[in-house]
């Protein structure tokens, strides 16, 4: 079966979701906790398929910084799927930040609505950092970039803005991708 | 070539050997089947393992945002591998997230991570789905560990070629053995001509031997026979063998030799001095000139002289011998055989006596006839002298030839008295005569007187006494003298014949009878003319002329 099978199929599967969406507003406030569960589940999932510089840690055993910028969608869905998991011997730690620059050491770095910053400015004040950041589709820049196709939750991931930030992706996880960008800019679309 | 018999027992295969080697073989066989199955085993969880591996690693990120057609894309890859039977892909938890069946029973629903299980001929393997140090979740992996299919295949190759190897070892040992047959009996061949040869080799040279033998044995036999021939012949003619060193003086000589001179066994001259000493005084000085005088002369000694014995006998002893000269002239060495002569000498000295007794005895008989003649002439007439002396002369002889048949060395007195009266016995009347007495020895002298008178006593006793009728006798009796100093006593007793007057004189007979057989004697002799007949008594006394026999 060939990846774009694959992805036909997935596709058909989230459709089916849209539609049953439409259907009530009830329907749609409980699907979007399950999209933001899926997407928690997530942010803690990307972290062993990406490599960081040792220089992103202070020490062996110091933590790995999984930040969330601005209002929080997750609740505590997120607190939950990173309870007890470690990356390299790095603790696993949810830090809540309205604000983000260089130096706030986050590893991976959800960009949501923040009243204090921007996402784009959140962006650029990381760039450069060894920050995986991650967005809901905008702005463009960040690293990996929810979407929802069907009823699937899917990502797209800008190999260069990772490369920007001192970042390898695994390539089981770019497998996984809907598209894979190697410099910033709008995404481009995968059947 | 030592080498080729030491190397060719070696790869000799007989066919009880190739069929050892065969069962070795399917032996190896065997271990190389089970070490095979052992090997295809780890080989097979190696592989296996991997295929889990790769698949771990594979659905890693698919497991982990929980895409399960994109994880069950990956599964049905396996399905390629018809060795496979069941793959599971599980979560963090154990939970079956994607799973298939395809050759055998389903995956379990939760699986665990376990070493890897080998379930006859089933192997399952567990792995856990690790993306850097965080683990995802696991994978279960259950397949054939060989299909009978291959290993019927495999273990057909195995044992195809065991039986190709069995019947190529049977075919070369076959033919080995073959040929090791004929090594064998080339081997024993060659082993029975070298025992031939060994053999024959034996034969010559014992052959050899034997006529090297045979020519020495028949040289020596000859030398012996020799040696026997000249012993045999010195022992024949009782002559000793020496040899003298006339430089050493030293003498080596025959047991004989040393015999001749009177040694006893084991006793010898050692030097010719210890011979010279033996040598009668009296000859020792002719001895040594004979020897000298055959030397200077190169002539051929021959020396007689005496020797006298250890036991003080005298020997007389031939020496005859030649001496050799080196080629200086120069006696070196004589050499020669020595001859008892001792009994030779003796003869000759008993021819000699006898010679001077003959002589003597010659000239005696010629006085006695002499005389005879003499006192036969005082005879009346021619006639009656030559009938008396003639019958004298015939008694005489008859008294020689009685001593002649003892060789003169004695008579017995009544052989003397009867063939003195045999030729006067008349015709037929032979027992008219009687002699009697017991056994005496006369000497030659005593035996002649006695036989002349009693010649004179029987002629008497023909003519006038009692030997001149039919009727007449005459007894002659002697015996030992009853007393006195030893004697005999004769008795010549006539009777039966006529009357006897005492004669008117003393005729020859009278006078030999009385005189001259007492002057003989040195005895009595009397006659005594009685009527009835003549009686002489004769008493001679004992001497070497007249002994009684033992």
């Amino acid at each position: 079966m060939s990846l774009a099978v694959r992805h036909a199929n997935a596709l058909a599967g989230l459709a089916a979701i849209l539609a049953a969406l439409a259907l009530s507003g009830v329907a749609l406030a409980q699907d979007r906790s399950v999209e933001y569960g899926v997407k928690a589940a997530y942010l803690q999932k990307f972290a062993p398929f990406v490599a960081w510089p040792s220089s992103a840690f202070t020490s062996p055993t110091s933590p790995f910084l999984l930040c969330v910028l601005g209002r929080d969608p997750f609740g505590t869905t997120l607190d939950q799927a990173v309870s007890g998991q470690s990356i390299g011997g790095h603790p696993m730690v949810v830090r809540r930040l309205d604000h983000v620059d260089g130096a706030s050491g986050c590893h991976i770095l959800y960009l949501g609505t923040s009243r204090s910053q921007s996402a784009a400015a959140a962006l650029q004040a990381v760039r450069g950092a060894p920050t995986l950041t991650v967005t809901d589709g905008a702005p463009a820049g960040a690293v990996i970039q929810f979407a929802v196709k069907g009823s699937r939750v899917r990502f797209d991931i800008d190999i260069g803005a990772a490369a920007a930030n001192r970042l390898t992706i695994s390539s089981k996880l770019l497998a996984l991708a809907m598209s894979v960008r190697s410099d910033p800019g709008p995404p481009s679309g995968q059947s | 070539m030592p080498g080729r018999a030491k190397i060719l027992p070696s790869l000799k295969l007989t066919p009880s050997r190739a069929a050892a080697v065969a069962v070795t073989l399917v032996l190896a066989g065997l271990a190389m089947a089970v070490a095979n199955e052992s090997q295809v085993r780890a080989q097979k969880l190696r592989e296996v393992t991997v295929q889990a591996e790769i698949l771990a690693g594979s659905v890693a990120g698919a497991l982990a945002f929980d895409d399960r057609a994109t994880t069950g894309e990956y599964i049905s890859a396996l399905r390629a591998n018809r060795d496979v039977e069941a793959v599971g892909v599980y979560d963090a938890q154990g939970r079956l997230a994607a799973g298939a069946a395809l050759t055998g029973a389903q995956p379990p629903v939760v699986n665990r991570i376990a070493p890897p299980v080998f379930d006859g001929a089933h192997l399952t393997v567990t792995v856990p789905v690790f993306q850097g140090t965080s683990r995802l979740g696991s994978v279960y992996l259950r397949t054939i560990v060989e299909p009978w299919s291959r290993r019927a295949a495999r273990y057909a190759a195995v044992g195809l070629l065991i039986l190709m190897a069995s019947l190529v070892i049977a075919i070369f040992g076959a033919s080995n053995a073959s040929l090791a047959e004929a090594h064998r009996k080339l081997q024993i061949e060659m082993l029975e001509r070298e025992k031939a040869e060994a053999a024959l080799r034996l034969s010559q040279k014992a052959e050899a031997e034997a006529q090297v033998a045979i020519a020495t044995e028949r040289g020596r036999a000859a030398l012996r026979q020799s040696e026997q021939q000249l012993e045999l012949a010195l022992r024949a003619g009782r002559l000793g063998a020496w040899a003298l060193d006339l430089k050493s003086g030293g003498i080596i000589a025959s047991e004989l030799f040393h015999a001749n001179f009177g040694l006893g066994e084991g006793e010898s001259f050692d030097r010719y001095a210890g011979l010279v000493a033996r040598v009668h005084a009296d000859d020792r000085a002719r001895q040594q000139r004979d020897m000298d005088a055959a030397i200077a002369g190169r002539a051929d000694l021959e020396s007689e002289y005496r020797t006298v014995t250890p036991d003080g006998e005298t020997r007389w002893i031939l020496m005859r011998g030649r001496a050799a000269y080196d080629d200086d002239g120069t006696a070196v060495r004589m050499t020669g055989v020595s001859l008892d002569i001792t009994a030779r000498k003796k003869a000759d000295e008993h021819q000699r006596l006898l010679l001077d007794e003959l002589n003597h005895r010659v000239k005696n008989t010629l006085a006695t006839v002499q005389s005879i003649a003499l006192q036969s002439a005082r005879e009346a007439d021619a006639a009656a002298f030559e009938r008396a002396f003639l019958s004298r002369i015939a008694a005489l002889a008859r008294a020689h030839d009685l001593l002649t048949e003892v060789a003169w060395e004695g008579a017995d007195l009544k052989e003397v008295i009867a063939r003195t009266l045999a030729p006067h016995a008349p015709e037929g009347q032979a027992d008219h005569i009687h002699l009697s007495g017991p056994g005496v020895r006369l000497g030659p002298n005593a035996a002649v007187s006695l036989t002349m008178a009693f010649h004179e006593l029987a002629t008497n006793a023909c003519k006038y006494g009692s030997l001149s009728t039919a009727g007449g006798r005459v007894d002659v009796t002697w015996s030992a003298a009853p007393h006195g100093p030893g004697a005999v006593e004769i008795h010549w007793t006539e009777s039966g014949g006529p009357i006897v007057s005492p004669p008117t004189r003393r005729g020859f007979g009278s006078r030999l009878v009385e005189r001259g057989l007492a002057r003989e004697f040195d005895g009595q002799v009397e006659l005594v003319f009685a009527p009835k007949g003549l009686c002489c008594h004769m008493r001679l006394p004992l001497s070497q002329k007249m002994q009684i026999a033992a």
